[in-house]
């Protein structure tokens, strides 16, 4: 005997099968919704990550939206606050895994070689990476240990707030806070040397 | 106090009950399982078509009693 609930179910699937035959129609008119989110979501970013990642984050959250349409319940409510939640946590997940991607590893360790083989054998120097480097070094001599071990975790290792506040015992909150006013105090500093 | 003459189209109008009740009616001859949830069934069909440019609650409703067994 079949119960309420799968009939339902069994009524939702057949619907959403015919649904995402058009589901074209859905992105064209949610377009500048997904657009206005991936902008705001790349004003967040680094100005070097924001200017390479921006195309690939759109096209990022389009596949992230219609993988929504698959599995988004309409009794649950409606799409769009689904759909917003899911686009800015796709938009993360696909820089953290660009971050310990093999291939990005190597351009940029590739990168990072010419630079120093440019610098030493041409006698010419390629500011960028070799000084971002040391001046990074030297801006964060005064952080506190917590302040540099948040730094380091969060930007270096790739650490989501929540796990690194289990390292060092502290909050989610709190560990967002340090870092935040970190970064901003490492900004202030890199601009002032 | 004004006496306004009513039209003979408002009175076509006004004489129609129950034509709301005939729309929302499921279609003869579909699963008598899928009868007794038709209700929940074109909420459902209203709430995907709301996120489509063009209006395609008929169209689902249909296929679903099509495709029900």
């Amino acid at each position: 005997m079949t119960t309420r609930r799968e009939v339902e179910d069994r009524i939702v699937h057949l619907i959403r099968e015919q649904f995402l035959k058009y589901s074209d129609e859905t992105l064209e008119k949610y377009k500048n919704q997904i657009q206005s989110t991936v902008k705001w979501y790349v004003s967040t970013l680094p100005r070097h990550i924001a200017k390479s990642e921006a195309d690939d984050l759109e096209s990022e959250a389009k596949i992230a939206f219609i993988d929504c349409l698959k599995s988004w319940d309409p009794r649950k409510g409606d799409l769009w606050p689904y759909v917003s939640v899911r686009l800015k946590g796709s938009m993360q997940d696909y820089l953290r895994k660009r971050g310990s991607d093999p291939v990005a590893g190597l351009y940029e360790f590739i990168t990072s070689a010419a630079n120093v083989y440019m610098a030493f054998n041409r006698k010419e120097i390629v500011h960028e990476e070799i000084d971002k480097v040391l001046h990074i070094d030297s801006a964060i001599e005064d952080f506190s240990h917590k302040e540099k071990t948040v730094l380091e975790k969060y930007y270096k290792h790739d650490k989501t707030f929540k796990e690194i506040g289990k390292d060092i015992n502290l909050s989610e909150s709190q560990v967002s806070r340090i870092c935040k006013e970190a970064t901003l105090k490492l900004k202030k500093n890199l601009t002032e040397e | 106090m004004t006496i306004r003459k009513i039209e003979a189209n408002e009175l076509k109008k006004i004489g129609r009950p129950g034509l709301k009740a005939a729309e929302a009616a499921p279609p003869s001859g579909i699963a008598p399982v899928l009868r007794a949830s038709w209700n929940f069934a074109r909420d459902i069909a209203r709430r995907f078509s709301k996120e489509l440019i063009t209006d395609r609650t008929a169209k689902f409703l249909n296929d679903v009693a099509k495709r029900y067994e």
